[in-house]
């Protein structure tokens, strides 16, 4: 993982190792990067410093016990890791959410990515050396983090959307405080432009680097604003609509030509898309016609295993991991024999 | 262009192309003979406009062979059948964005070590990175891959975790 070192270097070449690699600092990736002067000419980088296994650790766990650690995939944007989670879930246990739940649902994961788009917006600033973006992104954020706690108790890692539906319908309340919330973040996305979008610095130090073409970022396999950054129309909430986002009116932000302001910038214009959602929803969900309370789907078992009716043939091998006296790792495996 | 007309082109070029039934979501799902993986996908990428892979990944389906760690079997293991086999099945998600179109094909491999596939490297460069992911996890080879190296475990970690017969040895961390 780590052999990157350069092989050759040109007189007036560096190798410099950028990145922090304590697990508690943010952004845990090293890259190896091969300099002239200023101009990055050869970057290798090196994932895997926070890689915790995630995939393995679902082997041990049923259905409802797996939601909670895909809070922790994305931790400052865990609501669509809980719903693509539970959409999967309810595809193959044949289980469809309640209309309500649906709202809610495309509600709390645009709320999340404004709060994720404004950890981005502020600690990018902040890596630049532009630290007031960060206090005003922090105290929009704040205000999210408020609306999501008084919704299911967490500020952070939620798990409020579950296997079938939600945790929970709306508190008393909340329409008007989301709404207040969301009257006052419009018009702050235009103190965001004038404070780093369109400042001069910052735009001479994003607008003019980072290049990658439309063809690049597909091959590549980009998705999200870094895809859309190069111009490319792709949204998955367009392309294939899941929840109700196929009754919701908005449009999908581009950039020009792929440069890490248009990458920024992207997301950006997102935010203000995602406030259009949230009206949209909110007035969906103080109308008549979505039954308040019905948030969950009947007959969904607190705890969703797998059944046990398998089509495997006799003698074949069935793997289970569990903790017990003698084997105290989760990573244990015993092996039985269906007969 | 549907998938199905896709289909009806390749197939006569493709021995062994096959529908199935076993989808990813409503995607169109194919199996295919390991070795056509890469000649596949490479016409996919130049004739059909597929210009975006969304997914490699894998599944160990350990058949009927015991686990080293497992008491031995009563009866003796049965001839590997259909469901009973021991194979590593590779799963790829294609897409063409302008046409909207998915495609999941899928191949089996044997399931001994080493366990090897054509890589996708020049016709996607997003293989790069996912096939070394499975490479880590799996253990699985893909032949022409330039840069095959562990990309998620530590350096001294000793198998592939995902794998359905892994025994975790315990480290500095347990």
């Amino acid at each position: 993982m780590t052999d990157n070192a350069p092989t050759a270097l040109k007189a007036d070449q560096m190798f410099i190792n950028f990145g922090p690699q304590h697990p508690s600092t943010h952004g845990v990736l090293r890259i190896a990067l091969t300099v002239e002067g200023e101009v990055v000419v050869k970057a290798a980088p090196d994932v895997g410093y926070l890689h915790r296994g995630i995939e393995k650790l679902f082997e041990a766990r049923n259905y409802s016990q797996g939601l909670i650690l895909t809070d922790r995939l994305d931790y400052v944007s865990a609501m669509p890791n809980n719903l693509a989670y539970c959409l999967a879930v309810e595809r193959l246990a044949g289980i469809q959410a309640p209309m309500r739940a649906q709202y809610l649902r495309v509600l709390t994961c645009e709320m999340n990515r404004i709060a994720s788009h404004l950890v981005f917006f502020g600690t990018f600033g902040v890596d630049m050396g532009a630290i007031t973006p960060l206090l005003y992104a922090f105290r929009e954020r704040e205000m999210l983090m408020d609306l999501f706690e008084m919704l299911c108790g967490g500020r952070l890692l939620y798990s409020y959307i579950r296997v079938g539906g939600v945790s929970a319908d709306l508190p008393a309340g909340w329409i008007e405080k989301c709404r207040e919330f969301v009257g006052f973040f419009k018009p702050r996305l235009k103190d965001y432009d004038t404070l780093l979008s369109f400042n001069p610095i910052f735009r001479d130090r994003t607008a003019q680097v980072g290049y990658i073409g439309a063809a690049q970022a597909l091959s590549w396999g980009l998705s999200g604003p870094a895809l859309r950054g190069s111009g490319v129309n792709y949204d998955v909430r367009k392309a294939e609509p899941y929840c109700v986002y196929d009754k919701m009116n908005f449009t999908v932000p581009l950039g020009k030509d792929g440069s890490c302001w248009d990458r920024y910038y992207c997301r950006m214009l997102e935010m203000g898309q995602s406030a259009e959602i949230i009206l949209q929803c909110l007035d969906a969900l103080a109308g008549q016609e979505l039954a308040a309370g019905e948030v969950m789907a009947k007959g969904v078992p607190k705890m969703l295993k797998p059944t046990r009716t398998s089509k495997l043939p006799a003698g074949t091998w069935v793997f289970t991991r569990s903790r017990t006296a003698a084997c105290p790792l989760t990573a244990c495996t015993s092996g039985a024999r269906l007969s | 262009m549907t998938a199905d007309e896709i289909f009806s082109k390749l197939q006569s070029s493709v021995p062994g192309l096959v529908k199935s039934d076993n989808q990813v979501k409503d995607y169109p799902s194919w199996t295919l003979p390991a070795q056509s993986v890469r000649a596949v996908c490479g016409l996919l990428r130049t004739r059909f406009s597929f210009d975006y892979l969304d997914v490699v990944t894998a599944v160990d389906w350990p058949g009927s062979a015991a686990p080293a760690a497992a008491p031995a079997p009563a009866v003796p293991a049965a001839a590997p059948t259909a469901a009973g086999r021991g194979v590593f099945e590779l799963v790829y998600i294609v897409s063409s964005l302008s046409a909207g179109i998915k495609i999941c094909l899928r191949c089996e491999i044997p399931r001994e070590d080493p366990a090897s596939v054509p890589s996708l490297h020049g016709i996607f460069m997003a293989a790069d990175w996912q096939e070394r992911e499975v490479f880590d996890l799996f253990g699985i080879q893909f032949e022409g891959h330039p840069n095959l190296k562990k990309i998620l475990t530590a350096e001294g970690q000793q198998g592939h975790p995902l794998r359905k017969d892994y025994v975790h040895v315990p480290d500095a961390y347990d």
